[in-house]
């Protein structure tokens, strides 16, 4: 993007009225009309005022119907409050950056599929629509279509995408009735009807179909490669809308639809959970490239879900209904929280990305000099999505570990869950911490590792907008969780029918369980922070007398003339000590290649060192099952030589093996 | 024999040797008379604690053995509230040894302008104070005192632990 | 009366924190063999870092200014937040312990932030190593407290004091040395002092903590020295009170509260004693074998998890 980006960006503004940007124009225009309107579906379905459309004609013969219920309107809130912001903030970033036309257009189609699909009362329209975002969000990956790095990450997405969509074909082949209808409630109505064998592979159907959407290992690696390559806003979305769907798929199909599954579906999914959340995070600290990291933190914090609709899962089968309805609460909360910062971080990244022409951190630094309000909204996202207090992905893991903690004792492998998966979750926000001190520290502060010339931003006002709205939106979340709790908490009770316990201690500020004696009060702790640093501000004057006045001097370099920035700390060597830890897991690749004087072999001049990542999931798996599919194929085409004759062999054999299997 | 060590070697049948201090500690620091506070100097700096920066511009390292002496636990200088430290920035004041050689001279000012006000300069060693006949070597500079304001001149070659600590004492008062 | 205690707590953590460090640097330095300044030697290095210059590297940024503060400002937050003195303090039903946590995590993450943003190679360094040893260490801290909220069956500090004063039993338990051993482990660690971090080294390439401070001076880096002595001061009376809260009192009256201290001050002193007797005899560990420390730690921890929900304590 780097050349074409700025160089559009020079001349954009003056550029006159085209006939593109109008279009742009109108797509914007629509996007905005579609995410405010799925705004004010999603809030009457929480409020019991459901959106109900039904249109036969549409789509023959099935029709295309939509009947919202309280949990597919939280998504569909959720989605729209991220969509909101992303349209406002593309109004500015559409005219600077370089989007395609097809991107453009697409961009309005893609929110509202989005935002209908939780609306989604049949299965057909839920197929129609699930396949219609794919091929969307394939459409913006393909951005660039020019660059082989888009080509190849659509093509890897493309495959995941229709694995996931065939396993949800599946999974509803299974669980609907043949005799009844297809809508949703025919379907909860039979799922409980089923054999154990089939309720056992309706989940794995839906657990491959909805986490691969959801990017869990090991079917997350299309995100990593495909975030790099669509335009920010569009990243965004896809990085909290798109993923959350898959989540929204678990909880409706998995844990409402097949409720009361056996104790294995939970562990298992918390499992895989635990191990998403680890391994790609670890992959996420040591990315050296923003939007990869971003990318692979999404993977993680789906994984934190994953492990929270697990549990919810294995409480249900030890009967547990009190932490059913905490762990269920955990999952929303976590879904809404990931979504309103991970939407901040990459909208920010957009703009650095338009802005210096890439979103290599070993080429980043000294942003925060020049970029106030970019800085400022990372920073916010970094620390919310770091699991530290006042952050708003601390509120969801807070209720999911105040969840794990109170399992008890349990018999057999369930016995083990809460321990192993606390300790995940600890050594997830652990690493995590480190990859949001990196990715803020080494591209925000310090001083720039490469001369990015003067950084100039046009249209800034419309993304400032959508980037504040989502930091005020953070800020709030981690300052008064209580309303997104309560919240969260009704949507859990009209999931349980009324079949859970006490509900969350209502009052407007506390958050907490009187069952589970856990209360934390963010605003409380804020005003003890805030007199602290009132004090921290005032104790120099009282300890200390009268000191010279402060001074702005060079840094320190032990007595050298001169610091570089290349001899800063960069992204690679921030994460060398993690990355020799956990070599193991993570197989850093590396380079070092030499150039000596020709006169003499001894000394050096030229030494040039390199680390890439690599995913040692995806080189290990994936290749294997490429060259197995590959290998299969050829035995295949031995039998395509070409001969009519054989082919006509082939028929009849066919033809023989029908009658045989039929009578 | 404690109680510990006869169970010890009865199970052992083996004589057990054991660690038996006369006293939790054993202080071998020599005391040393504070000087007079007459001789007190830079009456600026708060007394008790005195942080230095040690710079070698370009000594024979005779003195560094003395200085790494007065930290030994004979003539233990920490107890005194005076200590090195490895940045500038968290000193009070650089300790200079040796002859400033051209080399060193660029790298000596910086280190002196990295340390925040007040400050105070120490040249310890004869080659520090008057570059001890050095003068007209071909990498040498200058002597300390021709670059930096010098506050307090230590001079031997190399001085004592004794000598050192004494003067040193004289700027952290204690 | 809540406030009075809090007050209290506050004052005594201040001021007794850099008594603390220099009491462990007087012990040391005794069974060295050496004379030693007194434990007042770190109060006369704090009121003369007050007094004196502060400089800021040019390449410097906003953060690099903010850091100390945040710094201290939640440290000081977490002290307000741990029943050192009295088990009853403002919104002490709202502590849990996990959120404390965070209070101390925030700090280091505020500090990492300030080095990275001073420009210069070693904060990056420290920043880095500093970031490894948080991230290694959080599994440990959240087991030791799942441990630990499992007797009182939550994971309020308070509550889980509470609970131990009333079945002081219960602490006679495989579960307790347990998780005992995993956070003496992680207070060293979080502390930054022997064998993880040596706290009075003065080689740049074996710095942890203190790499990441090369480039303050004057009052920030008081601040910051002041902060990590309250740190260790905090961790050590919170592991005293968890595993041993006689002396704790409600806040009822002024006597009582003075007692509370005192006592609480002895724990602490008694703590840090055995601290430094024991880094006497111990060498700083290679920072790839601190991994393996913290990985212990982490193991204990889950030994000590699994003996709270399996195995009764010994005595009801």
């Amino acid at each position: 993007m780097s050349v074409d980006a700025i160089a559009s960006t020079e001349n954009s503004h003056r550029k006159p009225l085209t006939s593109f940007s109008i279009f742009a124009k109108i797509a914007n225009l629509l996007s905005l009309i579609f995410s405010i309107y799925g705004f004010k579906t999603g809030l009457a379905g929480i409020n019991h005022h459901f959106f109900s459309v039904s249109l036969p004609w549409l789509a023959p013969p099935f029709g295309i119907s939509f009947h919202s219920d309280q949990l597919g309107s939280f998504f569909t809130l959720i989605i729209a409050s991220i969509a909101v912001c992303v349209s406002i903030f593309n109004c500015g970033y559409i005219r600077v950056s370089s989007f395609s036309a097809i991107s453009i257009a697409t961009f309005p189609i893609f929110i509202a599929t989005l935002e209908l699909i939780p609306l989604a009362s049949t299965v057909p329209t839920f197929l129609i629509l699930w396949e219609m975002m794919s091929l969307e969000s394939i459409l913006l990956v393909l951005n660039h279509i020019e660059r082989p790095n888009a080509q190849r990450a659509a093509l890897l997405y493309a495959v995941l995408s229709q694995l996931s969509f065939f396993s949800i074909l599946a999974f509803f082949a299974v669980i609907t009735n043949p005799f009844d209808n297809a809508t949703f409630s025919a379907i909860g109505r039979h799922a409980s009807l089923l054999t154990p064998d089939t309720r056992n592979w309706a989940f794995i159907l839906a657990f491959i179909g909805f986490g691969t959407k959801a990017g869990l290992v090991p079917l997350h690696a299309w995100l990593p490669k495909a975030h790099p390559e669509a335009p920010a806003p569009a990243s965004a979305l896809m990085s909290t809308a798109m993923v959350s769907l898959g989540i929204y798929g678990l909880v409706k199909f998995v844990s409402v639809y097949l409720r009361g599954g056996p104790q294995w579906w939970g562990l298992l999914l918390v499992a895989v959970g635990a191990i998403s959340a680890v391994y790609c995070v670890m992959q996420s600290s040591s990315s050296s490239d923003l939007k990869v990291l971003l990318a692979y933190s999404t993977s993680e914090n789906m994984g934190i879900i994953a492990m929270a609709v697990g549990t919810e899962v294995l409480m249900t089968a030890l009967h547990q209904t009190y932490l059913v309805f905490a762990s269920t609460l955990a999952t929303l909360i976590l879904v809404a929280s990931h979504a309103i910062f991970k939407a901040l971080a990459f909208l920010a990244t957009g703009v650095i990305a338009h802005v210096t022409g890439t979103t290599d951190l070993d080429s980043l630094g000294g942003l925060a000099k020049k970029l106030r309000f970019s800085t400022a909204a990372f920073g916010i996202a970094a620390i919310s999505s770091s699991g530290l207090p006042f952050g708003a992905a601390f509120i969801g893991e807070w209720i999911l570990l105040q969840t794990l903690i109170h399992i008890g004792p349990t018999r057999g492998l369930a016995a083990l869950a809460a321990p192993l998966a606390i300790g995940a979750i600890a050594l997830t926000s652990g690493i995590g911490i480190m990859a949001m001190v990196k990715a803020f520290g080494i591209g925000f502060l310090g001083r720039a590792r490469s001369d990015l010339g003067e950084l100039k931003l046009e249209n800034f006002r419309a993304m400032q907008f959508g980037m504040g709205l989502l930091a005020v939106g953070n800020i709030l979340i981690g300052f008064f969780p209580s309303s997104l709790t309560s919240i969260s908490a009704n949507i859990v009770h009209g999931l349980g029918n009324g079949s859970f316990g006490p509900t969350t201690q209502g009052t407007s500020e506390t958050l907490g369980f009187d069952t589970l004696g856990g209360i934390i009060l963010p605003i409380g702790s804020a005003a003890i922070l805030i007199a602290s640093l009132l004090l921290t501000t005032i104790i120099p004057t009282i300890v200390g007398k009268s000191h010279p006045e402060s001074r702005t001097v060079e840094p320190w370099a032990c007595g050298a003339r001169e610091l570089s920035p290349a001899m800063q700390y960069n992204a690679s060597s921030f994460a060398e000590p993690l990355e020799r830890v956990f070599s193991d897991v993570l197989r850093p690749h590396r380079d070092v290649e030499t150039e000596t004087f020709e006169e003499s072999r001894l000394i050096m001049s030229r030494i040039q060192f390199r680390n890439t990542q690599q995913d040692a999931i995806e080189s290990a798996l994936y290749n294997r099952v490429i060259a197995a599919i590959s290998q299969t194929a050829q035995i295949i085409r031995l039998f395509h030589n070409g001969s009519l004759r054989r082919y006509l062999a082939f028929g009849a054999v066919g033809l023989l093996a029908m009658v045989v299997f039929l009578s | 024999m404690n109680i510990i060590g006869c169970v010890t070697s009865m199970k052992s049948r083996v004589p057990v040797k054991l660690y038996k201090p006369t006293k939790w500690f054993h202080q071998v620091t020599e005391i040393q008379k504070q000087p007079d506070s007459s001789e007190n100097i830079r009456g600026d700096l708060i007394p008790g604690s005195l942080v230095l920066r040690h710079v070698d511009s370009g000594s024979c390292n005779g003195c560094e053995i003395e200085i790494s002496g007065c930290f030994s636990p004979t003539y233990d200088l920490e107890s005194y509230g005076i200590s090195l430290t490895a940045s500038p920035r968290h000193s009070d004041g650089l300790l200079v040894t040796g002859v400033v050689t051209v080399n060193m001279r660029e790298a000596l000012q910086e280190a002196y302008s990295s340390v925040p006000e007040p400050k105070v300069v120490v040249a310890l060693g004869d080659c520090a104070i008057n570059c001890n006949g050095l003068r007209s070597g071909y990498g040498v500079a200058a002597a300390v005192p021709d670059l930096l304001p010098v506050d307090l001149e230590i001079p031997g070659c190399p001085p004592s632990p004794t000598k050192i600590i004494q003067s040193l004492r004289t700027v952290s008062k204690r | 009366m809540t406030i009075i205690s809090l007050c209290a707590q506050i004052v005594f953590i201040l001021t007794g924190s850099p008594l603390v460090v220099g009491l462990m640097s007087w012990i040391k330095n005794r069974i060295e063999g050496r004379r030693s300044a007194d434990v007042l030697q770190p109060w006369r290095e704090t009121r003369k870092l007050f007094s004196k210059q502060v400089l800021y590297p040019q390449t410097a940024g906003g953060f690099f200014r903010f850091a100390p503060l945040a710094l201290f400002a939640s440290t000081l937050s977490a002290s307000a937040m741990i029943p050192l003195v009295s088990i009853e303090l403002p919104f002490s039903s709202t502590f849990d312990l996990f959120w404390v946590v965070g209070f101390f995590l925030l700090g280091s993450v505020f500090l990492a932030l300030g080095a990275l943003d001073s420009g210069t190679v070693f904060g990056g360094m420290g920043a880095s190593r500093e970031m490894m040893i948080v991230a290694l260490l959080e599994p440990s801290i959240l087991m030791s407290v799942y441990a630990l909220s499992i007797r009182a069956h939550s994971s309020n500090i308070f509550a889980i004091v509470r609970a131990t004063i009333l079945h002081p039993g219960q602490i006679a338990s495989p579960a307790s040395a347990l998780s005992f051993a995993a956070l003496v482990i992680v207070v060293i660690a979080e502390s930054g002092r022997l064998p993880v971090d040596n706290p009075n080294t003065h080689l740049e390439l074996t710095m942890i903590h203190e790499a990441m401070t090369l480039e303050y001076s004057g009052y920030p880096l008081a601040l910051i020295k002041w902060a990590s002595a309250i740190r260790l001061v905090l961790l050590l009376g919170l592991i005293s009170n968890l595993f041993l809260p006689e002396g704790l009192f409600d806040s009822t009256n002024l006597v009582l509260l003075g007692v509370s201290v005192l006592i609480t001050g002895a724990k602490v002193t008694l703590l840090a004693s055995i601290l430094a007797l024991a880094e006497v005899h111990m060498a700083k560990l290679r920072l790839f074998r601190v991994p393996e420390l913290l990985g212990g730690s982490f193991v204990l921890g889950l030994l000590s998890v699994t003996a709270s929900l399996y195995l009764p304590p010994i005595l009801k």
